[in-house]
């Protein structure tokens, strides 16, 4: 152990400030590869300026085009020798040099237009390329990029060589002095890594998403609100999210996100043949195997249907179409409650806009980077309504009460990122939203939505 | 000349003969140094935007000078197949080894090791990487790194070893 501290401090000491001044040959070629990217870069400059010259000039000739067709308009008139017409015609070119002349043949006075456009449009041309084309004389272009250039390189070489230069002749060489220049090793990787996404300690990040899901819920209810209800089968809703975010990173590891998504919640509702939470005295027709049917106990007041769903109370209007009402007639002692009867399946859509506040965790930070992710939503209901699929199609039935507008949910989340460029990154994330409090504020109802979604989207940081 | 041109030409001035230095360590000889060196200014001029003033600029262009030869080296290394020999025991350095031997002498010794045993020697003892990072950046596993330093270390003692003893010889040997 000792011989090899021994070898490796020799080599250590004798080459770490070892310096050999390079044949002159060596900066030429340097100087003369610079030079040919320089050049190839001011051809790729030539080529972005002759793509935006040859949009200008096809805007131009489309612009022209049209103008040359309105000015063609007046052919019809020629067929129409009554002298008004003409008079309206030069009403309608007030601008022209022909509107002094007053008995012109109208087919001269078009072709006179028509070589007066064309001889602005030759001018226009000209002018365009004289401003669009900076190729005829590259060297202003050149001149001004490097100078551009050249003022940062200055700055940046003069304010650099002040911090480098005293270390050129750092004399000492210790086994500390190795620790310290593996450290610093690292941030020169990090340094030089300039195109990795993820080397900024602080910075904004903006993403847009979709985010393909699936919605469900927990629901409790009192015992009360489910004897008129009888609902058998709920399942959840697959749809499609969506939204912005942007993240500011605090440290390294950490970053704050907030945004704006749009997310769907929901269930489908129907009855099937077990029918193990049926209602005594609820009067409905049981589906067949394999025949979805929606059967539910329906109240009557004010004049509007009232039915209890699984998040809540709805309200109808009107019995929707292709359902029926059984209803029992001895208002004074009914044996089974009113029912409403329907082929089809009934289902509850909840639109929320979401805006969070996630606190990010960067596990693995390289190009292919995994991130955890998690922090609360308000959740504001911009959409409730209920539908009935049947025969019909789809109806919209009405609203679910008592909705409260502000609901509080909360997030976790694996996101994994890859990075496309300096700037731009891909992520799929999956993510579980749970609303922690019923967003019923009925008492009966504890409707708890939650959403498993795989929010993919793109990234730009800047 | 123009000013970027010659704000370049002030930069290798004064970091050149370092660097060179640092090429001719990763090298087989002078030549694969030379064109190390060449190729590693012109990425920095390339990407001397991106430098972001975490460490020294010193550090920075020394770092992409040690990525260009690694850079050579990965496409190169199957062309180099490394034998591994078992350990063999060599002397320690003396104080007058030490005080006598000069850097272009030992330079000359590491460009004659293969060039893994260089990498790695050169990664780990002047680089101050550790076998992690070089099993990393060489695609090779740590318990390679490992072996490859401990071979190329007494490769280098054999050699300094020699080296010496020639010189004692000739130093005393009649005209």
């Amino acid at each position: 152990m000792n011989k090899n501290l021994n070898t490796d401090n020799l080599f250590r000491e004798k080459l770490d400030g070892f310096s050999e001044q390079p044949p002159s040959h060596v900066w030429d070629a340097v100087k003369g590869k610079l030079a040919a990217q320089q050049r190839k870069k001011r051809f790729v400059y030539a080529g972005w300026i002759t793509a935006a010259a040859v949009i200008v000039l096809a805007f131009l000739a489309g612009w022209y085009f049209n103008n040359y067709k309105e000015i063609k308009i007046p052919d019809l008139a020629e067929q129409n020798p009554i002298q008004p017409k003409i008079n309206e015609h030069k009403k309608t070119a007030p601008n022209d040099k022909n509107l002094s002349a007053e008995f012109v043949p109208e087919k001269q006075l078009n072709t006179e237009n028509i070589n007066t456009e064309n001889a602005n449009r030759d001018n226009n041309l000209l002018q365009t390329a004289k401003l669009e084309s900076p190729i005829v004389d590259d060297r202003n272009v050149t001149e001004s990029t490097s100078q551009r250039l050249n003022m940062n390189l200055l700055k940046r070489i003069d304010a650099l060589i002040l911090n480098a230069h005293p270390k050129l002749f750092l004399a000492e060489k210790s086994v500390q002095k190795v620790e310290y220049s593996l450290n610093e090793s690292d941030k020169f990787l990090i340094a030089e890594n300039s195109k990795s996404l993820n080397t900024k300690n602080k910075g904004w990040k903006m993403g847009m998403h979709l985010s393909p899901g699936y919605s469900s819920h927990t629901a409790a209810h009192t015992e009360n609100y489910a004897q008129n209800m009888n609902f058998t089968a709920d399942d959840g809703n697959g749809n499609v999210g969506g939204g912005f975010s942007v993240q500011y990173k605090t440290t390294k590891k950490l970053s704050v996100e907030s945004g704006v998504y749009f997310v769907q919640n929901g269930q489908k509702s129907v009855n099937s043949i077990d029918l193990f939470a049926a209602n005594q005295n609820a009067d409905f027709a049981l589906g067949l195997a394999g025949e979805t049917r929606f059967d539910n106990a329906v109240n009557l007041s004010k004049g509007n249907l009232v039915m209890n769903s699984t998040a809540g109370v709805i309200e109808m209007a009107a019995a929707p179409k292709g359902t029926e009402i059984i209803s029992e007639l001895d208002a004074f002692n009914p044996e089974f409650s009113n029912s409403l009867v329907s082929d089809g399946q009934f289902s509850q859509v909840f639109e929320f806009i979401e805006i969070p506040l996630f606190l990010r965790y960067k596990v693995v930070d390289s190009k292919f980077g995994i991130e955890l992710v998690g922090g609360i939503n308000a959740g504001i209901v911009v959409g409730n309504n209920a539908y009935i699929d049947n025969s019909y199609g789809l109806q919209n039935i009405g609203k679910t009460q008592d909705i409260s507008t502000v609901n509080l949910s909360g997030t976790v989340g694996v996101g994994m990122n890859y990075g496309l460029g300096k700037h731009i990154s891909v992520a799929v994330e999956p993510r579980l939203n749970y609303y922690f409090y019923s967003i019923n504020s009925n008492p009966e109802v504890d409707f708890r939505p939650y959403r498993i979604g795989v929010f993919t989207g793109l990234y730009y940081e800047f | 000349m123009s000013n970027d041109v010659r704000a370049q030409a002030k930069l290798y001035e004064l970091f050149a003969p370092k660097m060179f230095g640092v090429c001719l360590r990763f090298s087989k000889d002078k030549t694969e140094a030379e064109d190390n060196l060449q190729d590693g200014f012109i990425k920095v001029f390339k990407y001397i935007n991106g430098f972001r003033h975490e460490g020294s600029f010193e550090g920075w262009i020394r770092r992409i000078m040690v990525n260009v030869s690694l850079e050579k080296y990965r496409k190169q290394s199957l062309l180099y197949p490394v034998e591994d020999i078992g350990t063999y025991e060599t002397p320690n350095f003396s104080d007058d080894i030490l005080a006598k031997i000069s850097a272009s002498e030992l330079i000359e010794v590491i460009q004659d090791l293969t060039p893994r045993y260089r990498m790695v020697f050169n990664l780990f003892v002047i680089e101050g990487m550790n076998h992690k990072e070089i099993g990393k950046e060489m695609n090779i596993s740590v318990g390679t790194s490992k072996s490859n330093l401990a071979r190329a270390r007494e490769i280098l003692q054999r050699r300094v070893k020699e080296l010496y003893r020639e010189k004692k010889t000739n130093a005393n040997s009649p005209a």
